[in-house]
């Protein structure tokens, strides 16, 4: 394996057509990164592409309530009128909002602690920070979540941040491991030799060379931060009514099961969609990626 | 043996951490929990009194002390929300959720390997591929959606299947001796209520167990087919050990060192997972229990039943690392 | 009967493709070798030569696809191998003993040796339905026999636990644990500390005269080749470039990778700085349909590129495929 030194990072960042044209090898990624993009439209304009953009929120509109998929509602209606589609589209922008934020969060402290850990392993540091990464791992992630979102008002930025401390610990176990074995290679010894400074050596030697398995493991990691964030709001600890929310909408329309299965059906295969989309596009990536180290 | 002990002595270290982060976390909580316990028409008295039996105006450190000596004597507090012992409460519900994760742990098990080796043995064939679009559907499947899907294909429209609970009201329940329905129904010989216990658990297990065995599947799919590469089967195919023993004994074993080490975080996720599977299916479990402690912002519940699962957890995970050195010496032996 | 028809193991004109995404690799072209009882044969080349494909292909090891035997025989015993399936195969096949090349990967990391070994044993023997004691019995003889210290309680032992040139040991037991007739060893020095080596080849040379087998070493150790074998092959980018008795070729190289490869042999007398080969490793994707030599030969001709030089006799068993020789060919009692 190539290691990637900081003079040589500039020139590894491969054109795009070269990335595109290993990427769209494995048509499964293809189809991913198709999922991923329509739902991001989706989200980002969820307003003009939503039927009935008026139903995300307060809305009442009975004598349409609880109709079966038909013309004029293609998904069917809530109890309360509301355009399921329309519900869904919106209910993707939460959920890609949560992705976004929780890993926009959780991705740099994770990482600055796995690197800070790993570099200093063997010192105090190491072993004060990994042992509080494992307490946090010592329990399931929702159930830390669920713990720590019952604690706070349930609402979409609490759930966002039960999530993101759930979260953190798998990062910097991740790149931990990555760490204590870059260490000791000759590029590290070598910039040590030439007397860099620590935070060089983390950022701009070491780091780089992480980027790949982090890279990965965020595109893999869309997919279960929103799930996650689905099952928050199913037990009522995420979005919060009116809003739409994948999970909620779910939770409301179990009550009314079997008859009117489209409230349930339809919002639960978009969870799905949405987590394969983002699986399928993140073991695109991984492939990808480690297929240029090989 | 040695290792045995480290690993024990370790978890047990680490659990004291999870008691002191969920500790602190339920503590800081703002808001009154005394208040919001006895409700909004209490007395003032009334309340300071119980902020006073539960050392609520002390510091934290002080209040962590009286906490782990109550612990200690098995006292995890009074539930807020139902009025009784914590640990009675997780004693009545816990079996249940025991029960619904060995089984789900069981069936991920076993038909995860059992695919995964289907999977190599066809690979690049029709199989193989059906198989791993199938995988990649179940993972990205969130559990309760599955519950929600079985329920209403086998419990509604076909009626096959029991949607609620784990026994039929009118089937005599067994005498509890292990909390396991299934398990205490063999023993005592009542058959009615085995099957009908299994009829009962076969759905949320399913729901529990589809996406961790869609990931076993794969990962004995690949460390097979990774392994197949490697040289010492070469090697043994060139000293004439026949493929089929090849197969079953010296690609089998190193094959599984990793769906194994995986268990232990499938089971973590079903742990996490059981909450909504068991709201979906009304299985009397600890999970039902703490969301609806967590709901009710119940502290005491909340802590209860969060350390319990954190030793569960680390329990399983012994096990798994148990067997993980069984299975590969490198590790029980270094 | 001629030197060749009596030969215990021979290879004929084998061509061996790679079916790859980027096109079809004709990485082996009318490969031929033979060996006799008893004799120790060298098969030498670069890395990337093709040597280990020819040795995957004999053992039965060669991923068959990518890989596809196009056209050719190996002969073993006047039964051609590649028309056996099945039980006759794997008999035939126990007759050959194989010593791999990396000890380390060659050895499965979670059974135990003598799991693997006692293994190695019961199939090769399954004929002879040996009892477990048997077995047993044998392998701790066999694991004797090639010098290992404290065979039973090596026997329950993991690979990990050993040293490199235990391992090797093992692996050697192994392949004579099948009593086997003709021994093949993959690279036997490359993988092992140099005073390993050292006694590693001693114990193979007194197992193979004390049971009288022989060897095809597969090797780019010219020194290995000079001390050990009998007679050389000498192969580039698949193909046979010469062959002849060691003595022979080391005297008197003639094909010019020969002498290429000879003169980059560092030596302890005479100039410091060996000489190299000037060009780079073969491309096979877009080789050449005459000598594969030719892109970095110094004295390549016209023809050289275009027509596949056949094997010519110059003496006695010395023969080479090179255009440059065709005057001094003699009568080739084994031409076509």
């Amino acid at each position: 394996m190539t290691y990637i030194t900081h003079s040589r990072l500039s020139k590894s960042v491969d054109t795009f057509r070269e990335v595109w044209y290993k990427f769209s090898k494995n048509r499964l990624s293809i189809v991913g990164l198709l999922i991923v993009l329509i739902i991001t439209i989706l989200a980002a304009f969820a307003p003009y592409i939503a039927p009935y953009p008026a139903h995300a929120g307060r809305f009442v509109n009975f004598p349409e309530a609880s109709q079966p998929p038909g013309s004029r509602h293609l998904f069917g209606t809530d109890v309360n009128g509301r355009d399921i589609l329309s519900r869904i589209i919106y209910g993707y922008r939460f959920s890609l909002m949560m992705g976004v934020f929780v890993l926009a969060l959780v991705v740099p402290i994770g990482v600055t602690l796995g690197l800070i850990a790993g570099y200093f392993k063997g010192t105090l540091i190491d072993t004060v920070l990994m042992r509080i990464t494992d307490i946090f791992l010592s329990i399931p992630p929702l159930v830390l979540a669920l713990a720590i979102a019952s604690v706070l008002t349930p609402n979409l930025t609490n759930a966002m941040l039960a999530i993101s401390l759930s979260w953190w610990p798998w990062y910097t176990r991740l790149v931990y491991g990555l760490v204590s074995s870059l260490r000791n290679e000759f590029f590290v010894q070598a910039a040590k030799a030439t007397g860099a400074s620590t935070p060089h050596i983390l950022f701009r030697e070491i780091l780089p060379n992480c980027v790949s398995p982090v890279l990965t493991k965020m595109s893999l990691d869309m997919g279960w931060v929103i799930l996650m964030g689905a099952s928050l709001s199913f037990v009522g600890l995420g979005v919060q009514p009116p809003k739409p929310g994948l999970g909620s909408m779910i939770a409301d329309g179990t009550q009314y099961l079997p008859d009117s299965w489209w409230m349930v059906v339809f919002p639960g295969i978009a969870v799905m969609i949405v987590v394969l989309g983002f699986n399928l596009f993140g073991d695109g990536i991984r492939d990808l990626l480690s297929e240029e180290e090989a | 043996m040695s290792f045995l002990v480290r690993r024990v002595a370790y978890s047990i270290f680490v659990l004291i951490g999870l008691s002191m982060l969920i500790f602190t976390i339920v503590r800081v909580m703002p808001g009154d929990p005394a208040r919001l316990a006895l409700g909004a028409r209490a007395t003032k008295e009334a309340v300071q009194e119980l902020r006073d039996r539960m050392h609520l105006d002390e510091s934290l450190p002080v209040q962590y002390y009286h906490w782990v000596k109550d612990v200690l004597q098995g006292k995890l507090g009074i539930s807020l929300w139902t009025r009784r012992e914590v640990s009675i409460d997780i004693s009545r519900f816990l079996p249940a959720t025991l029960e619904l994760v060995l089984f789900a742990a069981l069936i991920e098990a076993v038909f995860g390997i059992l695919l995964g080796v289907i999977g190599t043995r066809y690979r690049n064939t029709w199989v193989d591929n059906t198989l791993r679009v199938g995988t990649y559907f179940a993972v990205a499947t969130p559990a309760f959606v599955v519950a929600i899907f079985l329920s209403l294909i086998f419990g509604y429209m076909l009626k096959v299947l029991p949607i609620v609970g784990r026994l039929d009201p009118s089937v005599v329940a067994p005498p509890v001796r292990t909390g396991l329905i299934t398990v205490d129904a063999l023993i005592s010989g009542n058959f009615t209520a085995f099957i009908d216990a299994l009829k009962h658990i076969i759905m949320p297990a399913i729901a529990l167990s589809l996406g961790g065995m869609a990931q076993d599947a794969r990962i004995t799919r690949s460390s097979m087919s990774d392994n197949l590469l490697k040289e010492y089967i070469a090697v043994e195919r060139a000293q004439g050990i026949p493929p089929r023993v090849i197969n079953l004994k010296y690609l089998l074993k190193p094959s599984l060192i990793a769906p194994v080490s995986v268990l232990g975080l499938d089971i973590a996720s079903m742990l996490g997972n059981a909450f909504m599977v068991e709201l979906v299916f009304g299985w009397p479990g600890l999970s039902q229990y703490g969301v609806e402690a967590a709901l009710r912002k119940d502290l005491n519940a909340v802590t209860g039943v969060v350390l319990v699962i954190g030793l569960v957890y680390l329990t399983i995970n012994i096990l798994v690392d148990i067997t993980v050195a069984y299975l590969d010496p490198r590790v029980r032996l270094r | 009967m001629t030197a060749e028809e009596r030969a215990l193991f021979k290879i004929r004109n084998l061509c061996v493709a790679f079916d790859l995404f980027r096109g079809t690799l004709p990485v082996l072209d009318h490969v031929s070798l033979a060996v006799r009882r008893g004799e120790k044969i060298g098969l030498v080349g670069e890395t990337g030569c093709g040597k280990s494909v020819t040795m995957k292909v004999v053992v039965g090891i060669l991923p068959i696809p990518p890989g596809r035997i196009a056209s050719g025989e190996i002969w073993f015993d006047g039964t051609n191998i590649l028309s056996l399936h099945g039980g006759r195969l794997q008999d035939v096949r126990g007759r050959i003993g194989l010593i791999p090349q990396d000890p380390s990967a060659s050895l499965n990391p979670v059974f135990q040796v003598g799991t693997q070994l006692r293994d190695a044993i019961r199939y090769s023997h399954r004929h002879r339905n040996l009892s477990a004691k048997e077995i047993r019995r044998l392998a701790i003889d066999v694991l004797a026999e090639v010098g290992l210290p404290d065979p039973v309680r090596n026997l329950s032992n993991y690979p990990f636990q050993l040293s490199g040139g235990m391992k090797q040991r093992v692996l050697i037991a192994m392949a004579l644990a099948a009593n086997p007739e003709l021994l093949i060893a993959d690279e036997p020095t490359t993988a092992l500390d140099v005073t390993i080596q050292e006694q590693v080849l001693r114990l193979m040379r007194e197992a193979i005269d004390r049971r009288n087998l022989s060897i095809l070493i597969i090797t780019h150790n010219l020194g290995l080749i000079r001390e050990f074998t009998d007679r050389v092959y000498i192969m580039y980018a698949g193909q046979i470039g010469e062959t002849g008795s060691t003595r022979d070729l080391f005297n008197r190289p003639l094909h010019p990778y020969t002498k290429g490869l000879l003169a980059s042999v560092p030596k302890l007398t005479g100039e410091g700085v060996p000489f190299g080969i000037p060009g780079t490793v073969p491309d096979y994707l877009n080789a050449p349909s005459g000598c594969r030599f030719s892109p970095r030969c110094d004295r390549t001709t016209e023809v050289c590129a275009s027509c596949r030089p056949e094997m010519i006799l110059i003496e006695g068993e010395h023969r080479v495929a090179c255009h440059l020789y065709k005057e001094e060919q003699e009568d080739d009692p084994q031409a076509g």
